[in-house]
């Protein structure tokens, strides 16, 4: 708040003093007062109008200006009014009291939000453990009974474990507080584990695998990393192309970080949907024509996930040529005892 | 003497076929209803491994992990549907010897119970595998008919493992492959069509001419 704004926001006021004044010095002269007389009727009469709204102005002031600031620092917004001190003076008192009511009802609402969100978080988990029971067991009937019905059945389950796995994702993705451990992880374990659990879509595919030269280890929470590869193998299965398919894990050592990258031989993605293929529900050319599968989740909750790690997650192709995801690591004890 | 395996499950139908999968195995199983004192009746039963959910009526598999390791070495290996890594910590650091997520891979369950059983009764007998005159010495490696013995490669072995497990069934080449894929072998087509040919090979050396036949565009049956 500026003197200037604050003046013509008190225009009537200053106004109605310039007029008074004005008024007042007239009417001395006049009926005849010296001029020395009527001068300082004016500086006195102007002292008396201005000084208060002068006082008034600091007031406002301070105050104002620490509201810029608390909103200036503040990452959560909505907690203003906790770090306001009341202020002296009546409309600033008013508005503080208001804005205290509004917060309160605001912070209820988000928190019954979070709560709700919570609640419907630990249901899905809780689903998707109970749902993993039955498929066990299903499992486990067909290997025991193995046959053509039997292989055709696995292939099903597979599925559907999948798309229970990305449920349960889904749901921890979105989630506030950490459901995570970080740990120090091989990156072939990941790798080699991922390709054991997509064995069979794989070697039915003819995927050749290519894991050599795996050897960093870095820190995170292998479960979710291989999850987010598994994404990544489903992705690869998904958009192979005529060519036999490949599909290999190379890994890069850099000063900061280490760099897993998913390569396959596969149809690409046209540099035009390339900017996009991280937004929710966007499935593209390849989408249209290739998959009837395309779900657009897969890519949207890798990233999301690896964002919530502190990875991060790059992709490159060539349409007809194949595509490269790179997850990157950061490297070293800062990451560690950061996410600890 | 096959080793038993102490199955601490609720759910019965898991558990049956569970059972099964043991049983086709070559393993001795035991289980129990009783969730009140389950880590006594473990004891009391004699098994040489447990396989324990973490999620059980009464009290929670940790609970049961704990008392079992307080009072016996007996290998365990905590199984669970929920897949956290939390838990497996957990389950490790109350001294389970190993951990599955369920719906595990059958084949790496049986991987990791032949070697945890190996490595705490060494002295035991090598578990073995026989069909069709033909017998694999599990620890070893080393196949025996009528003609002697023959030492196999780690693929060898897995691939004569499925086979004698599915005698006179069409074993397909995905499956051969997929057992070779979870053991850390990711070979393709032309690795596992060689690995075929030297066991067939080897099993003649044997004089088990004719036994392990090629299905033409399906698989292998033995």
């Amino acid at each position: 708040m500026s003197w200037g704004r604050f003046c013509r926001d008190r225009l009537p006021q200053l106004l109605g003093t310039a007029l008074g004044t004005g008024f007042a010095a007239a009417l001395a002269a006049v009926l005849g007062a010296p001029a020395g007389a009527v001068a300082f009727l004016c500086l006195v009469l102007l002292v008396c109008g201005l000084g208060p709204l002068a006082a008034e102005y600091l007031r406002r002031r301070a105050f104002y200006r620490q509201v810029d600031e608390v909103l200036e620092h503040l990452g959560e917004k909505y907690l203003l009014p906790e770090l306001l001190e009341r202020p002296g003076f009546l409309e600033g008192a008013l508005f503080c009291d208001a804005l205290a009511v509004t917060a309160k009802a605001m912070n209820d609402a988000v928190a019954e939000a979070r709560r709700d969100m919570g609640e419907y978080r630990e249901f899905i988990e809780a689903w998707v453990h109970e749902v993993k029971l039955p498929i066990a067991s299903a499992r486990l009937a067909l290997e025991n009974r193995p046959g053509p019905l039997s292989a055709r059945l696995e292939e099903d389950l597979f599925q559907i474990d999948r798309y229970v796995e990305q449920a349960l994702y889904y749901a921890r993705s979105g989630a506030v507080d950490r459901d995570y451990l970080v740990r120090a992880m091989p990156v072939r374990d990941a790798a080699a584990d991922t390709v054991k659990q997509y064995a069979r879509p794989l070697i039915e595919a003819g995927f050749r695998i290519d894991l050599s030269g795996l050897d960093a280890v870095v820190y995170s929470d292998k479960k979710w990393v291989q999850f987010i590869l598994g994404q990544l193998v489903s992705n690869a299965m998904k958009y192979r192309g005529d060519r036999p398919p490949t599909l290999a894990f190379v890994q890069r050592l850099e000063e900061q970080s280490v760099v897993l990258t998913v390569e396959d031989n596969g149809v690409g993605i046209p540099a035009a949907d390339l900017p996009r293929v991280w937004d929710k529900g966007f499935t593209g050319a390849n989408g249209r024509r290739l998959s009837t599968r395309s779900t657009g989740l897969g890519l949207y909750l890798c990233k999301k996930l690896c964002t919530q790690l502190g990875l991060g997650l790059e992709i490159a192709s060539r349409e007809g040529e194949g595509t490269q995801v790179s997850i990157i690591f950061p490297r070293g004890r800062f990451h560690l005892a950061g996410e600890c | 003497m096959a080793h038993t395996v102490f199955l601490v499950e609720d759910d019965q139908g898991l558990r049956e076929e569970l059972g099964t999968l043991l049983t086709r195995y070559g393993y001795a199983w035991t289980t129990t209803d009783d969730y009140e004192d389950v880590a006594g009746q473990v004891l009391a039963s004699g098994a040489h491994l447990v396989l324990l959910d973490l999620n059980l009526p009464r009290y929670d598999g940790y609970h049961v992990c704990r008392e079992l390791r307080r009072r016996s070495d007996v290998p365990i290996i905590v199984v669970t549907s929920r897949a956290a890594e939390l838990d497996e910590l957990m389950s490790m650091n109350l001294g389970a010897d190993d951990f599955l997520t369920k719906p595990y891979h059958t084949q790496i369950l049986l991987a990791r119970i032949t070697r945890l059983l190996q490595r705490a009764y060494p002295s035991a007998p090598n578990p073995t595998l026989s069909a069709k005159g033909i017998t694999l010495d599990l620890g070893r490696s080393v196949v025996q008919a009528k003609g002697g013995e023959e030492e196999l490669t780690r693929n060898e072995a897995r691939l004569l493992q499925v086979m004698l497990k599915n005698p006179g069934r069409i074993v397909t080449r995905s499956e051969l492959m997929d057992a070779l894929w979870q053991s850390d072998e990711f070979v393709d087509d032309n690795t596992l069509t060689v690995n075929v040919a030297r066991l067939r090979r080897k099993l003649e050396r044997l004089g088990c001419v004719g036994v392990l036949t090629v299905r033409r565009g399906q698989g292998y049956q033995l």
